[in-house]
């Protein structure tokens, strides 16, 4: 092998260029992330998803702090109050606190609102359902459980999800073709069925003490069949990264796998991960609903948006149809799912504008 | 001492082909079929032929994409495949690569200079305050502004960008700059400024360059040399005027009836070729031109078709693989 | 073709394979069984009935029986060979461990046409509202009634079936009675859940639809004919749509397995005698071998479908290369 020249002349007089640098980097750049977000600002919809989003996740997180009535305090004599307009002013104190068993977190909250309110509650501006319970309370604490379900659904596609098809993507050959022949057959499962399943077997009489209990059950059967597009979409994405010409010139540049999985993959794989989790939460959400209508999700007397419309739905007759207990939960889950999807539309648009090819 | 900058030996280069029965045996897609070349230092050697030919994965193994299924190559006398460690790492300096399509050879997340910065922080030269600088050195080498250093890919045009693509594969100051068809994705009037471009670079640094491109315009502008391949071969090769004034392969004759040529006021007789280019699944037989091959007629007996013509040399400087008689 | 549907057949092989093994294992790793419930039972009893179902057998020989083809136990051909065949594979899917004096196939018989009705024309309905809706919203992009198109389709979308069935119920039932509010028999019983089932997936195809008209529309083709002096409601039959249904065609296998899910919940809605209510009390009731029936009945009907649908998406558009896919 001929040596390497001992002292080669650099090609290049970098020492030219040392104002030239210093004034470039005295200029401020534009990140792609900001720009993005400058653009997704610009979207009314957008905002006021963002907005409401905000709202309701600080709602649901402060329930328990609220001067609201109890969700789960039954008073027959206020039975199927409907909504009133103008609002009853919120005078009455007669606030109990009847709950169900509390984290320890939501059990402070509700004691500092004791203190905070004492017995003074607003009033029932939604109504009551056929137990006399506050609509809107129940609402509210039923929107946790729907954001809970959410989160988790989003931790697992993100987590199992994301790495799943990462990996399929990344090692390519028969790892990959395993991988996905799995998420393949779990797709073409109809996966309600194995859901519900899970749910009524795991959750069987004579299980023991140590069991799970059902609400933890529920959260992790629901995150363990929304994980499968996630791992899709992510392999698809990695594959044509791996196969692009930018990643291939970084490899003859001499980078190594990590290398361009943390400067090229993963930047690149990023905003695309973000986008699919926005639009896969509002079907996470409706899962709930169902599984709950069904049967199958919280128990009573705890609430989510599912059992709450589901309670109303069974209450519909033709004497008396009690319209806002299905309208009151319906309307939102609508909400939220349409400020999700909105969201997720309108992140997708911001996201994409810099791969726009000009072609 | 005397080794060329880059020598291919008997290059093969195979695919599996994906079996279409389950009990079909295993086909091989066959890319590249004993391929031999030879690049001087500061030479440029053009390589051309149609797409599917080969070309496009010979340059992927040059720049160590792509591994040899047999064969070698050497750089300045350094087995590629068996490099390891420093010396593959100074290999790879040595020999830098330009993509066909400026769209997709630079990330869409990744600003411009830190596409340029790229080469030179994973092989960890220099000082990072020197790389910035050199970054702004290689920008003016391509005719870049300077201005230009923050952007995105997708606020440049297709021809700032192939000079990006450029730019970084020149920090690591290669001795051979590979060019996969570096115009074929650009519109006609920035093709020309591309090539002048590396005319120029060429003048100014003194590197070889490996020049792939299906048009015959531009190689003719660029290169000193020709390698014309064919299915997988190399069927004719030599000097550039040459090869251009007197092309000795069916292929190459063809190939050149087919570009334009006003300023020469000679008319050559268009010759259309039939057919389409082999599979490279399963090529003919013999010599792979002759299905297609208009002087199939003028070698007696079926040898084309049996037998298949070795690259001989026809004289001191040219290359053919053809039976043809090279009187005729 | 033929070599697409070969591999079809195979994945379908595996796939059902896979069902009918992560569904029994899943049941028989579950704590309780079919005889655990509220009432409890006199040992002797209970013992007479799990041998009765094999439920003492060793597992692999539970799993082989369940599979099928053949029969394993007394009646088979290790027993008297009066009965050699059984399982799933002999599409026997055995005794419901609930309901003693009923086999599943008899259950499923009854149960299934009724579920394939109502799927089948909720199917129909979303394919017409959605197409229709989509069409006309097309041809006048920008009008009222295209803007009301998509906020019914927006709503569509981010309303649960349940909610749609009890606002249905609401307003045709009780509001203006025209319909039945449950029940099964008549015609006019079908009204109601179908439409609730259908909505949710009119609303997607009326989207899906809506996109793809409006960019086949812009098309250098569409301006072709349009240049040729066609008229406008010609281009839209002839030209558009058929770009505007490639896209739906391929949302037609999800939405099928969606329409099953849905069907679930709306059997229980309007009270109909459903395989989706048979399925919901067969798990709720561990009855293994009703659930393990309507899934694998359920999971087959999904594939066929997907299946059917891919043929006819490679119909509609020529350039799909079926032999391709993977």
């Amino acid at each position: 092998m001929s040596a390497v020249p001992e002292q080669r002349r650099s090609w290049f007089a970098d020492a030219d260029f040392e104002l030239a640098l210093v004034q470039l980097e005295r200029e401020r750049p534009q990140s792609l992330w900001r720009a993005a977000r400058e653009r997704l600002r610009r979207r009314a919809s957008v905002r006021w998803s963002l907005r409401f989003l905000i709202g309701l996740c600080l709602l649901s997180f402060l329930a328990p702090l609220l001067p609201l009535p109890s969700p789960a305090a039954i008073n027959l004599a206020n039975a199927t109050l409907p909504p009133q307009l103008p609002w009853p002013a919120p005078g009455a104190l007669d606030f109990e606190p009847q709950y169900w068993e509390l984290g320890p977190l939501d059990a402070q909250m509700v004691s500092l609102r004791t203190s905070l309110f004492g017995k003074w509650r607003t009033g029932h501006w939604l109504g009551t359902d056929a137990l006399g319970r506050d609509v809107l309370a129940r609402v509210v604490w039923g929107s946790r459980t729907s954001l809970l379900v959410a989160l988790c659904a989003a931790l697992t596609s993100l987590v199992i999800g994301a790495s799943w098809g990462a990996l399929a993507g990344l090692s390519g050959g028969r790892v990959d073709n395993v991988l996905m022949r799995i998420v393949d057959v779990l797709f073409a499962v109809p996966t309600i069925f194995l859901v519900i399943f899970l749910l009524s077997v795991l959750d069987a009489p004579g299980a023991g003490e140590a069991r799970l209990s059902r609400e933890q059950i529920f959260f992790l059967v629901v995150g363990a069949v929304s994980w499968l597009s996630m791992a899709r979409v992510v392999r698809g994405q990695v594959l044509e990264l791996e196969r692009s010409a930018f990643v291939e010139a970084a490899r003859a540049a001499g980078a190594s796998t990590p290398w361009i999985l943390t400067r090229h993959i993963l930047p690149n794989v990023l905003g695309l991960v973000v986008v699919n989790l926005t639009l896969t939460l509002p079907s996470v959400i409706l899962y709930e609903a169902f599984l709950s209508f069904l049967g199958l999700g919280v128990e009573p007397p705890r609430v989510s948006w599912g059992l709450l419309a589901a309670e109303g739905a069974e209450a519909l007759n033709p004497l008396e149809s009690y319209a806002w207990l299905v309208l009151a939960p319906g309307c939102a889950m609508a909400a939220t799912l349409l400020a999700l999807s909105t969201l997720g539309d309108g992140l997708r648009d911001a996201l994409s504008v810099t791969e726009r090819h000009e072609r | 001492m005397n080794a060329p900058l880059c020598e291919v030996r008997e290059l093969e280069v195979r695919f599996a082909a994906r079996r279409r029965a389950l009990f079909e045996p295993r086909r091989w897609l066959q890319a590249v079929r004993g391929v031999n070349l030879r690049i001087e230092r500061g030479a440029v050697l053009g390589l051309v032929g149609e797409s599917g030919c080969g070309k496009s994965t010979l340059a992927r193994a040059v720049v160590g994409l792509q591994r040899p299924s047999s064969g070698s190559i050497l750089i300045d006398g350094v087995e590629r495949a068996s490099a390891r460690g420093k010396q593959l790492r100074e290999l790879r300096r040595r020999v830098g690569i330009v993509f066909q399509d400026p769209y997709a050879s630079l990330d869409p997340r990744q600003p411009i200079r830190e596409a340029v910065l790229e080469p030179l922080s994973i092989n960890g030269f220099a000082k990072p305050r020197t790389r910035r600088l050199r970054v702004l050195a290689a920008f003016e080498a391509v005719g870049l502004a300077a201005n230009l250093y923050h952007r995105y890919p997708h606020e440049l045009s297709g021809g700032q960008r192939q000079r990006v693509a450029i730019a970084r594969a020149l920090v690591l100051e290669p001795e051979l700059l590979v060019c996969d068809e570096p115009t074929s994705a650009l519109d006609l009037s920035v093709r020309a400024q591309i090539v002048n471009l590396l005319a120029d670079l060429r003048q100014r640094f003194g590197m070889a360059l490996l020049f792939i491109s299906h048009d015959l315009a531009v190689v003719r502008k660029l290169v000193d040399e020709v390698a014309v391949m064919y299915a997988g071969r190399v069927v004719e090769q030599a000097p550039r005027d040459a090869l251009f004034d007197a092309p000795q392969h069916p292929y190459t004759r063809a190939l050149l009836s087919a570009i334009v040529t006003p300023h020469e006021g000679e008319r050559r007789e268009r010759i259309v070729l039939a057919g389409e280019p082999p599979s490279p699944l399963d090529p003919p037989s013999g010599c792979a031109f002759h299905p297609r091959c208009p002087a199939r007629a003028d070698v007696p007996g079926e040898r084309c078709a049996s037998e298949l013509p070795m690259l001989s040399a026809l004289d001191a400087r040219r290359l053919r693989a053809c039976h043809l008689d090279p009187t005729l | 073709m033929s070599r697409f549907l070969l591999r079809r057949a195979l994945w379908f092989v595996v796939t059902t394979w896979a069902v009918i093994t992560i569904a029994f294992f899943v049941l028989r790793a579950a704590p309780g069984g079919p005889f655990s419930g509220e009432r409890k039972l006199h040992p002797s009893v209970e013992a007479a009935l799990r041998a009765q179902y094999h439920l003492d057998w060793p597992l692999w020989k539970q799993y082989l029986h369940t599979l099928g083809p053949l029969n394993l136990d007394e009646r088979g051909l290790f027993g008297d060979a009066s009965d050699v065949f059984g399982g799933l594979l002999a599409l026997d899917f055995g005794p419901s461990m609930q309901h003693r004096d009923v086999s599943v196939n008899d259950a499923l018989a009854q149960s299934l046409p009724i579920s394939i009705t109502l799927g089948s024309l909720a199917l129909g309905i979303a394919l017409v509202l959605g197409l229709g809706a989509a069409l006309l919203s097309a041809q006048f992009p920008g009008s009222r009634f295209d803007r009301l198109v998509r906020l019914a389709a927006a709503a569509g979308l981010v309303l649960p079936n349940f909610v749609i069935a009890s606002l249905l119920v609401l307003v045709f039932a009780f509001w203006i009675p025209i319909a039945p509010v449950a029940g099964w028999g008549a015609p006019r019983h079908v009204l109601l859940p179908a439409l609730a089932l259908a909505l949710p997936f009119a609303a997607y195809i009326a989207r899906l639809a809506r996109a793809g008209l409006l960019e086949t529309l812009s098309k250098d083709y569409i301006r072709t004919a349009r240049a040729k002096g066609a008229s406008e409601s010609a281009i839209l039959w002839r030209h558009a749509l058929r770009g505007a249904l490639t896209p739906v065609v391929s949302y037609l296998g999800p939405a099928a397995a969606g329409v099953l899910t849905g069907s679930l919940v709306i059997e229980r809605i309007f009270a109909i005698p459903g395989a989706g209510t048979h399925f919901v009390a067969s798990a709720l009731n561990r009855d293994y071998t009703m659930a393990m029936g309507v899934t694998v009945v359920y999971a087959v009907m999904v594939f066929g479908f997907n299946t059917a649908v891919d043929v006819a998406y490679t119909l509609l558009d020529p350039r799909l290369d079926l032999e391709r896919e993977a």
